[in-house]
């Protein structure tokens, strides 16, 4: 017994092994931008930002600080390669669990990573790992959020970690937490009919799990209220929300129109300045809300604007539509755009990382020599296959019930996802990029699954004696697990 | 019934894609002109009216996004019965949502039904013309609705009803000449179809003159074949890099005859996708955005298109390889199997490609820059039939 025990033990240190190095190397792999780049890639004002809060501890009227201060300690103030470094670790342990825990195989190694070289060589992955944005953190969030509700085997240790990594990434930007909540409220709102049920009964999807989810984002949100309240930018998650959709009303047109009609009547301060509004309401310097005090100064009446038009129908139904037209802009604007020379406020924010001031300043976006075109055409191109692959799985019902489910799930992260940003926030192509490569992950698992239940099925077939002495239950466990072989012995 | 409205909206909506990924839907220089008209109800000295008349209702007077959303879900209908009658595989579906997939992704579909400009419906003439001439069972609800498409798209310009005219009466004299020995060829029509084609063709014709008379215009619209359009860009200003040929084919002493011809031959050749220049605020288009669809001159503003980033480079290659592809994959079937229904349907289409270009640079005395691009998309389509009754797409059909 005794050699057949360590020789047990020795083969499982030695998968163990494998693993940790396959996720080192899947992580390492994750970084290519950045390394091409020659160093981290940072956008327009907000690394700066994100960095200035980091040190200095202040918590921006406009934005989290947990960003802030995940760049802090994970650089150890001494190297923005760590940060990278750090998100590409937790994307590739995030992505290695879907494959471990969905195909129920130890040989996932090669599948595994090829889905890490696709998306970082021919999608968005590894320009979301490599940009000092807490943009990374939204496929992590979804992703979390879809191992707590789909895995029912996950370990304790495991559950543990994809719960504080789902905390961690609903905290850094204001969007995640209604992501998430919406996801959650989604999947809990399937259960009230009978139909999805059934289907969720089928899919292994228990309630139980989805309120975990549901009270994990509220935790979230109370934390981060929390975390923001020991650093003195009082009880409060979610930043600047109003001041936001205020300028997103601009951009839709229904601001110009609600100011025409009202202004004679609802004395707001806006109204001295609402034929010269300007399109980039939130950051040009001839903005009326820079004009008239900031953002903190004009919270309380832009909230009172919103809230008027929300409640009011005739622009409501205008904003209704064009939230539906934002949302599919929003979803088909993923491309890498939002690479121009990094500002003086992010020269300054890198200056505190004196080491490697001149690497930065030769890194390729300092010096305008990176350019996206051929990645983004193909990921045009994958984005299209995905698309029509799962609109057939969908009207032909094809793979299993359980996959189609997986598909629904991460459609769901990227509509929703597209929704709050576009209605919300604004149409940006940075939006996007961060989540599109998601759409691969369910056909990257099933095809695996397929050819792993191919593989069983010829070992069955050449060992059909050996099969037939297994018990009922065991031959019933091989079938449902693979589903290819069960329709191939049928 | 279903399954067809999903798969017909979600046609549509992927072929928004070029207008959703800009943010906003492309527009032309010419597109300005075209939704004055719309509002103005003025009578155009070059063109018909109906283009405009679609603007107007199609938008409701207000929501410019349902003007490519129309134009996309008419194309996306009648590709659909193309697949739907041309394929005789059960599962017509699936190569219906490949090929508008692949022609969104890989060639300029996409832009084309996603821009405001009429050339959307010189490729919804051709299939429609082609339905309407060779399918032999089409039921009545689909008759009625393929021949309303084909009258809409032929009217929206001169060249598209001409086009139209020229493939009924090319192949009805082909079934004069070669009825007696090519019977077993699954494309071919009979003197009935070509008959109400050619009486659908004037029906458009009396439709756009009383629309034409009506608005204040000439009832003879020939007339408006004749009119010299005044050329807007010339090809140095569209080409500044190019030099000294661009310099010499928008020479103004140059000789007219000869600068036509050179406009034909350079309009008919030039495949890739062009003329998506920055839109500026003092241009025609902007100003008339800004008068009749003044709740989205802000979002007008922000689009790839206003900023100068608008690109097509990667989908050009593609758009050439694919065109390339196609031509190459039809020479071998056509020396492999002389007889093959897709070698006749790519004959047809590429026909009423050729017809189209050749008409639509006869009619315009300026270069043209969309002219092959805006309807060279279709020459997959065979490919796509004959991929239909493969194995594979057979089995995908099948639950």
């Amino acid at each position: 017994m005794e050699p057949l025990s360590a020789n047990l033990k020795q083969n499982t240190s030695k998968i163990r092994l494998t693993h940790f190095f396959a996720i080192l190397f899947s992580a390492f792999i994750l970084c290519f931008i950045a390394i091409y780049n020659s160093y981290p890639l940072t956008f327009n004002n907000d690394t700066g930002a994100y960095v200035e809060a980091g040190f200095n501890k202040v918590v921006s009227f406009d934005r989290p600080i947990l960003y802030g201060l995940f760049i802090y300690y994970s650089s150890f103030q001494k190297s923005l390669w760590l940060v990278v470094i750090t998100q590409s670790l937790i994307v590739s342990v995030i992505i290695y669990y879907y494959f471990r825990y969905t195909v129920y195989s130890t040989n996932f190694i090669p599948y595994f990573i090829g889905f890490i070289v696709v998306i970082s060589f021919f999608m968005g992955g590894s320009f979301e790992v490599s940009w000092l944005m807490p943009d990374v953190f939204t496929p992590v969030s979804i992703l979390c959020v879809g191992l707590l509700i789909f895995i029912n085997d996950l370990k304790k240790r495991d559950i543990l970690i994809i719960s504080l990594l789902a905390i961690l990434s609903n905290g850094v930007h204001n969007s995640h937490i209604y992501i998430c909540l919406c996801l959650s409220f989604l999947f809990l709102s399937g259960f009230i009919f009978k139909q999805i049920r059934q289907i969720f009964n089928f899919s292994a999807i228990k309630i139980k799990r989805v309120i975990f989810v549901l009270l994990l984002s509220v935790f979230s949100s109370l934390m981060l209220s929390s975390v923001h309240y020991l650093y003195g930018g009082g009880f409060s998650g979610s930043r600047g929300g109003s001041v936001f959709l205020m300028s997103n009303l601009v951009e839709m047109g229904i601001m110009d129109t609600y100011l025409a009609e009202n202004c004679s009547q609802k004395h707001y301060k806006l109204c001295a300045y609402r034929d010269s509004i300007p399109n980039n309401f939130l950051w040009a310097e001839n903005s009326p809300i820079n004009k008239t005090g900031g953002w903190i100064k004009n919270e309380a009446e832009y909230s009172a604007i919103v809230k008027d038009i929300l409640t009011t129908p005739k622009y409501l139904a205008t904003f209704i539509y064009q939230s539906c037209i934002y949302t599919f802009k929003q979803f088909f604007n993923y491309d890498m755009v939002d690479i121009a020379l990094p500002s003086e406020r992010i020269d300054r924010a890198v200056a505190k990382y004196q080491k490697e001031y001149l690497s930065y300043l030769h890194a390729r976006q300092s010096t305008n020599r990176m350019s996206f075109g051929l990645i983004n055409f193909i990921q045009n191109l994958i984005v299209g296959l995905c698309l029509f692959i799962y609109l057939l799985v969908f009207l032909y019902k094809k793979m299993t019930l359980r996959y189609r489910v997986l598909i629904f799930f991460v459609l769901s992260g990227l509509f929703i996802n597209a929704w709050i940003c576009s209605t919300f926030s604004c149409v940006s192509p940075r939006y996007q990029t961060r989540v599109i490569w998601l759409l691969l992950l369910p056909l990257f698992l099933y095809v695996f699954e397929y050819q792993k239940g191919k593989a069983v099925m010829r070992r069955i077939k050449s060992n059909l004696p050996a099969f037939k002495l297994l018990n009922k239950d065991k031959q019933i466990l091989i079938l449902k697990v693979f589903p290819v072989a069960k329709r191939d012995r049928s | 019934m279903y399954k067809t409205i999903i798969v017909l909206i979600s046609g549509a909506v992927i072929l928004c894609f070029a207008a959703f990924n800009n943010k906003f839907p492309l527009l032309t220089t010419d597109t300005g002109f075209f939704i004055n008209s719309a509002f103005n109800r003025d009578v155009s000295i070059y063109n018909t009216t109906w283009y405009g008349l679609f603007i107007a209702h199609s938008s409701w007077g207000k929501l410019i996004w349902l003007i490519v959303f129309s134009q996309c879900l008419i194309l996306s209908i009648t590709l659909f019965y193309a697949f739907r009658y041309f394929i005789k595989e059960r599962n017509y579906e699936v190569p219906y949502l490949a090929f508008l997939f692949f022609t969104t992704f890989c060639m300029s579909a996409s832009v084309t039904s996603s821009t405001i400009d009429p050339g959307v419906f010189a490729s919804i003439t051709i299939v429609s013309t082609g339905l309407l001439l060779f399918v032999k069972s089409l039921s009545r609800r689909d008759f009625i609705i393929i021949a309303i498409i084909a009258v809409i798209s032929s009217g929206m310009a001169l060249s598209n009803l001409f086009t139209m005219i020229l493939i009924t009466v090319i192949y009805g004299i082909r079934l004069q000449l070669k009825n007696r020995y090519r019977t077993s060829v699954a494309i071919q029509t009979n003197i009935k179809r070509v008959l109400t084609v050619l009486s659908l063709a004037g029906t458009t014709f009396l439709l756009i003159s009383a629309v034409h008379f009506c608005s204040g215009g000439d009832f003879n619209i020939i007339s408006l074949v004749n009119v010299q359009v005044p050329v807007k860009e010339s090809v140095a200003d569209m080409y500044p890099n190019k030099g000294p040929i661009a310099k010499a084919i928008s020479e103004p002493g140059s000789n007219p005859d000869k600068q036509k011809l050179n406009y034909i031959l350079k309009s008919s050749v030039n495949v890739e996708i062009a003329g998506y220049n920055r839109t500026v605020e003092q241009s025609e288009t902007f100003k008339a955005i800004y008068r009749w669809y003044n709740t989205d001159v802000r979002e007008c503003l922000i689009t790839r298109q206003f900023q100068g980033w608008l690109t097509f480079t990667y989908l050009n290659y593609a758009q050439i390889i694919s065109v390339l592809a196609c031509i190459c994959l039809f020479i071998i079937s056509v020396i492999k199997n002389r007889r093959s229904n897709y070698g006749y349907w790519l004959f047809f289409i590429s026909q009423a490609i050729l017809i189209q270009i050749l008409v639509n640079a006869l009619l315009s005395n300026q270069y043209n820059y969309r002219l092959v691009s805006q309807v060279i998309w279709l020459l997959p389509m065979p490919v796509f039939f004959y991929l239909s009754g493969n194995e594979l797409i057979k089995k995908i059909g099948l639950n």
